[in-house]
């Protein structure tokens, strides 16, 4: 069963970042008034075929749809652990009065943001647009995500998309931090004291 | 005019001196993919009907014939980008933001 306290402990997977990513770029796009770049603002998102630009992540990507028309490919880059103590163990307090033990352990994540149009000037203004877009809005995702960083690391060169060759692709690439806390609850109460004068009788 | 024996007599018929062969235009002798830097084109009308310029239609190393002229698969001052083979080491990741040391 989801619980809220289970779903806080999700925000950070790999699953949310990405429906993320999704989502704020898809409200972005979705009217004019919240696009800045002049030249882009006929480029409304819409749901279903009739969009003027595909934003979807890369596991749903059909190439003759960025063909067509514009469009964002989200993809997950690999995530990197790093060990805050010696087996996870939080030191303070590791165990608390009731027997809990906590842990906690860093994850290193990363996105990369495909902007891709048949123009190498468009493909400028969309990785621009979508760098301002998040840049914008780092601080709040992180303190509503309760992330350790995140930020737009860098925008990739305008290149060729070697899968659509009549494609020009330009990779924006955003990182990110977060702690995953946990406990252990142990099945029984824990043991308070030894009688030893039991064990010598 | 008096016909002295000895004199203005014509020279005996010689045969003509080997002479070369006309130079024959550079194309027809040469390996057609030397002139036209395309080792993939066998078909001499097809080629003659590209340009006969070296380099910039010839794509990348080791690349086909299909991107030149069209869209900006034959332009080489682009790099390539493949969504198939992108990653993001985590290394750079880490190393960006100062979280390394963690």
């Amino acid at each position: 069963m989801f619980t809220l306290s289970a779903f806080c402990q999700l925000m950070a997977s790999p699953q949310i970042m990405t429906g993320l990513f999704r989502d704020i770029l898809q409200r972005h796009f979705a009217s004019p008034d919240f696009i800045g770049e002049s030249d882009l603002r006929k480029l409304i998102w819409r749901s279903g075929e009739q969009t003027n630009i595909l934003i979807e992540t890369a596991y749903r990507w059909r190439p003759e749809l960025t063909q067509l028309r514009p469009g964002i490919i989200i993809k997950r880059n690999s995530y990197r652990n790093v060990r805050l103590g010696v087996g996870d163990a939080l030191q303070t307090p590791f165990v608390d009065q009731a027997g809990n033990r906590h842990f906690a352990t860093s994850w290193l994540g990363s996105h990369t943001l495909f902007c891709i149009t048949n123009s190498g000037a468009q493909t400028e203004l969309l990785c621009s647009e979508v760098q301002r877009e998040l840049t914008g809005f780092a601080e709040i995702i992180r303190g509503t995500l309760d992330l350790l960083r995140f930020q737009v690391l860098e925008i990739g060169p305008v290149s060729i998309l070697e899968e659509a060759q009549e494609n020009f692709a330009a990779p924006v690439t955003v990182t990110y931090a977060y702690v995953d806390k946990w406990s252990v609850r142990p099945q029984v109460p824990r043991l308070n004291n030894i009688s030893l004068s039991l064990l010598i009788e | 005019m008096p016909n002295i024996p000895g004199r203005f007599q014509p020279a005996p018929f010689q045969p003509p001196r080997s002479t070369p062969p006309p130079a024959q235009p550079s194309f027809v002798d040469e390996p057609q993919e030397d002139v036209f830097g395309f080792a993939e084109v066998t078909n001499f009308a097809q080629a003659a009907a590209r340009p006969r310029s070296r380099g910039l239609s010839a794509g990348p190393a080791g690349g086909t014939l299909n991107s030149e002229g069209c869209g900006p698969g034959g332009n080489p001052l682009l790099p390539r980008i493949s969504l198939v083979g992108w990653q993001m080491p985590p290394e750079k990741v880490a190393k960006a933001m100062g979280l390394g040391d963690l």
